[in-house]
């Protein structure tokens, strides 16, 4: 018998054996940067999870989550998934033109009643005897662009419906039809601060506000490299890196932000000290419960808005015609405990939010 | 544990078969129950001991029911049995089937009348308890001896590379192999790998893709009549591709072990009847049945009311096996109606001469036939074969989209599921959505290649491959490829995915 007839035993049972010794001898992480989550901890070898079954659970998913080369592992099965079989996602993720988009197929209509619910509580006590005035917007997702290409993600319309059912109190701002696709980043969920212009411009107009200052400003654009988002993990397509930009010049240079969880003034923007996994969070603080931006070259006027993380790239902009613009995010402070730091009296306030964020809106307080 | 999965792959079988291969060869039984016991408790702690308990009776039951010679009278023995078969599917029936009836009765009343037990499932129950009563059922009769030696017999009601979901193996496949001193056979290895590894990618690179694809078509927002079909399709593809895949697993490594378990599919989607469809998958619970149910209660011996009363029942029985739901007795009854129907319409057919050339013949005989026909004969031979072969192809894809719409019992549990969706497949959903095109064009090479791979095609030109010149040299190196291609795709799958158990597990 010739020798190279062991081979296909050889290769196999010295795969499994090559896989099991470094399963074992690599050395192990606490947490996946990619998937942003934490991996699973070694079983605990007790008589009670022995016989209960849960150390054989827990091994199946310890060894999963440490098997050695792990991302590589993750990366050739979306290839094989999208590239072989040409299915059109992969973890509930697709790639359309270049973009990395999480497809959010339907609309949840409990998560906007729930949501529905929080806003209700803020309008009776704040807004209702105040003279202020409240608008709305809701950011699309990026899945939405891609309804007319035949992907059934959830109506946009029937979100925006959704959006003026829990905020029938609050004046509705188009923001829609200014932006696209490609004003979002291709590996993140995120929209791109320097493509809002448009969008800021349409927030000021319908909030009756001067435009001119935002329209005339020449903005630096400043360049981060080797930005990969959210998505880029999550969703295991290997994208490449991307360059993010942050916008500074005229008006901002002299606007001064201010965090109410430290109660110090810090960055605007802050490559360096922001959350390294999660680049987005340079803009404004990242996440953080409350803020101040304030814009001492701004006519009188202040802007409350409700947001999400969606509100950090937008928020500069529309300071150009504020003196103060507030951030309030309801998911790190319970609306109750605002009145101690905000005043609801004849301002502007807006209610600005994502789809994504109004479709799993359980973290809203 | 299962067979896809990194512990079972990473750990459990390369030190299984590192031990296997270093003990001497009177240890390998021992080391194999050993590896079987572990392999059972790892999914199933308790019931463990249910699974013991099983093999004493057959243990026990053989030694007590086998045939002895001056033997006057087989009364004692009968009774031994009787005793058995009412202790094993005692078993099964308290563990499986307990709930069926207070269910159904809850159900008509609309209320709890009838408390439930709620016993959870023990895995693999329906196999171990078939082989245990198929070897108690031979012994009685004299087939083989019983066994004397416990450790053979615990072996092979246990054997793990079967045990959860078949094949439903008898005793007598496997006897010498158990008796025999098996040695290590690199060619074993080779083909019991190969086997293994085209049963891991069966699973888990189509199967698990065509039942995604099913629950992204049932969660559809938008369904149609197109997208109820593929879904039908799908599912069908998919219990084929799990089912046959696992059993690939099963053959392979008890092939790697020294052990010939006999084939449980052989090309079901191609079958141009449905008896023929029956020949040919799950043959080990079609050829159970067979043998100790239908033949026992007359088979077609006793007249025709007899004989169609006897499949209805088989085949009942044989959906009840899959699960206590009246869905899987729907199931079960509806091929045994169509068995029904094929017995009556070949019997009137031969009465009025007019007999189906094909019926009764696989697919491949067929195709050789008529490959024979056309090489022999002139053009009124070959339009004859071209006749045959679309005859063939027709009554092929009918049989299939009828198969399709019995399979839909199948995937629901609920009665009001299955309605819903056989009521979308004949109309009561438009006939196209946006979804449909969407979900048709994501899963168009998925739903090719499972529909290529599940028939002879592949197999046909490996084996014109191995045929070729040099084939000893670069068949190793092709059949290397095949392996680590595999295994590195099912890591990868493994890595990045969620549990996968096979659906066979429930049975």
């Amino acid at each position: 018998m010739k020798k190279i007839r062991l081979l296909p035993a050889v290769a196999f049972f010295g795969a499994l054996l090559a896989g099991s010794i470094t399963l074992f001898a690599s050395p192990k992480e606490t947490r996946s940067e990619t998937e942003r989550r934490l991996l699973a901890e070694v079983p605990e070898l007790t008589s009670e999870n022995v016989l209960s079954g849960r150390y054989f659970e827990r091994l199946d998913l310890w060894t999963a989550d440490h098997f050695p080369k792990r991302e590589l592992f993750r990366q050739a099965r979306a290839a094989f998934q999208i590239d072989i079989l040409r299915e059109h996602e992969y973890n509930g993720f697709v790639r359309h033109e270049g973009s990395i988009i999480r497809l959010q197929k339907q609309a949840n209509e409990a998560s906007f009643a729930y949501a529905g619910e929080r806003f209700e509580r803020v309008r009776k006590k704040y807004l209702e005897r105040s003279k202020c005035s409240v608008y709305r917007a809701l950011v699309p997702d990026k899945s939405s662009f891609l309804r007319d290409a035949g992907y059934p993600v959830a109506d946009g319309a029937r979100m925006e419906e959704l959006y003026g059912g829990i905020l029938p109190f609050a004046t509705a701002v188009p923001i829609r039809e200014s932006l696209e696709l490609t004003d979002y980043y291709r590996s993140d969920s995120h929209w791109r601060q320097e493509r809002l212009i448009n969008t800021a411009e349409i927030l000021l107009q319908t909030m009756g506000r001067d435009t001119s200052v935002l329209r005339a400003t020449e903005f630096d654009k400043v360049p981060v490299e080797h930005f990969l988002g959210v998505y880029a993990g999550q969703s295991a397509m290997n994208p490449e890196p991307e360059t993010l930009y942050y916008l500074t010049g005229g008006y901002l240079d002299d606007c001064r932000l201010f965090d109410y969880e430290t109660m110090s003034v810090i960055p605007m923007y802050d490559p360096e000290g922001c959350d390294a996994r999660d680049l987005y969070t340079l803009f404004v603080g990242g996440s953080k419960s409350l803020l101040r931006i304030d814009n001492p070259n701004a006519p009188e006027g202040e802007l409350i808005i409700f947001r999400d993380s969606f509100g950090a790239a937008i928020a500069p902009l529309l300071a150009s015609a504020y003196r103060s613009v507030y951030l309030a995010d309801i998911r790190y402070i319970h609306p109750d405990a605002l009145g101690r730091f905000l005043k609801f009296a004849d301002r502007d306030v807006l209610f600005l939010y994502s789809e994504t964020l109004m479709n799993n809106s359980q973290g809203l307080r | 544990m299962v067979f896809s999965s990194l512990t079972f792959l990473y750990l459990f079988l390369p030190a299984v078969m590192l031990v296997y291969c270093i003990v001497p060869a009177k240890a390998r039984n021992a080391v194999l129950l050993l590896a079987s016991m572990t392999f059972y408790f790892c999914g199933e702690q308790l019931y463990l001991l249910l699974m013991l308990g099983e093999i004493v009776l057959a243990y026990a039951a053989g030694r007590l029911a086998e045939p002895r010679s001056g033997e006057k009278s087989g009364r004692g023995r009968k009774a031994v049995l009787v005793i058995f078969l009412v202790l094993s599917f005692g078993l099964l029936t308290l563990f499986k089937y307990a709930d069926l009836l207070p269910e159904t009765v809850n159900a008509i009343a609309g209320r709890e009348v009838l408390g439930l037990l709620r016993l959870p499932l023990p895995i693999g129950i329906s196999f171990y308890i078939f082989q245990g009563v198929s070897y108690g059922i031979d012994v009685y009769r004299g087939r083989y001896p019983a066994e004397k030696n416990p450790v053979r017999l615990a072996l092979y009601i246990s054997f793990f590379p079967q045990l959860i979901a078949g094949p439903i193996v008898r005793y007598d496949a496997i006897r010498e192999s158990l008796a025999a001193e098996r040695r290590i056979s690199v060619e074993r290895l080779e083909r019991g790998i190969v086997r293994f590894c085209t049963g891991l990618g069966k699973k888990l690179l189509i199967a698990d893709r065509l039942f995604a694809l099913c629950e992204a078509a049932a969660a559809s927002t938008a369904p149609s009549a197109v997208l109820a079909w593929t879904e039908g399709l799908a599912f069908l593809l998919y219990v084929y591709y799990d089912f046959s895949g696992y059993s690939d697993m099963a053959i392979g490594l008890a092939g790697c072990f020294g052990f010939d378990i006999p084939e449980n599919f052989r090309y079901p989607l191609i079958s141009d009847s449905f008896r023929e469809f029956w020949r040919r998958w799950h043959i080990s619970l079609g050829t159970w049945f067979r043998d100790y149910l239908y033949i026992p209660l007359g088979g077609n011996r006793k007249g025709r009311a007899r004989h169609l009363l006897n499949l209805l029942i088989v085949w009942g029985l044989t959906g009840l096996w899959h699960g206590a739901s009246w869905n899987f007795v729907i199931w079960g009854a509806c091929f045994g109606v169509l068995l029904i129907l094929e017995v009556l319409l070949s019997r009137n057919a031969a009465a009025s001469g007019n007999a189906p050339a094909s019926v009764g013949k696989s697919a491949s005989g067929n195709a050789a036939a008529s490959g024979d026909a056309s090489v022999s004969a002139g053009a009124e031979a070959r339009a004859v074969t071209r006749r045959r072969a679309a005859l063939w192809v027709v009554r092929t894809a009918a049989v299939l989209a009828v198969t399709v719409t019995v399979f839909v019992w199948f995937r629901f549990t609920e009665f009001h599921g299955a309605v819903t969706q056989l009521g979308r497949m004949f109309g009561t959903v438009s006939l196209w959505s946006r979804d449909t095109a969407y979900l048709l064009s994501g899963s168009a090479v998925l739903l090719a290649a499972a529909l290529l791979g599940a028939t002879p095609l592949p197999k046909r030109a490996m084996t014109a491959l191995m045929k070729k010149r040099g084939a000893d040299v670069w068949l190793p190196i092709l059949e290397t490829l095949w392996i680590l291609g595999i295994l590195l795709l099912a890591t990868a799958y493994l890595v990045d995915g969620s549990f996968s158990p096979f659906l066979y597990f429930r049975f």
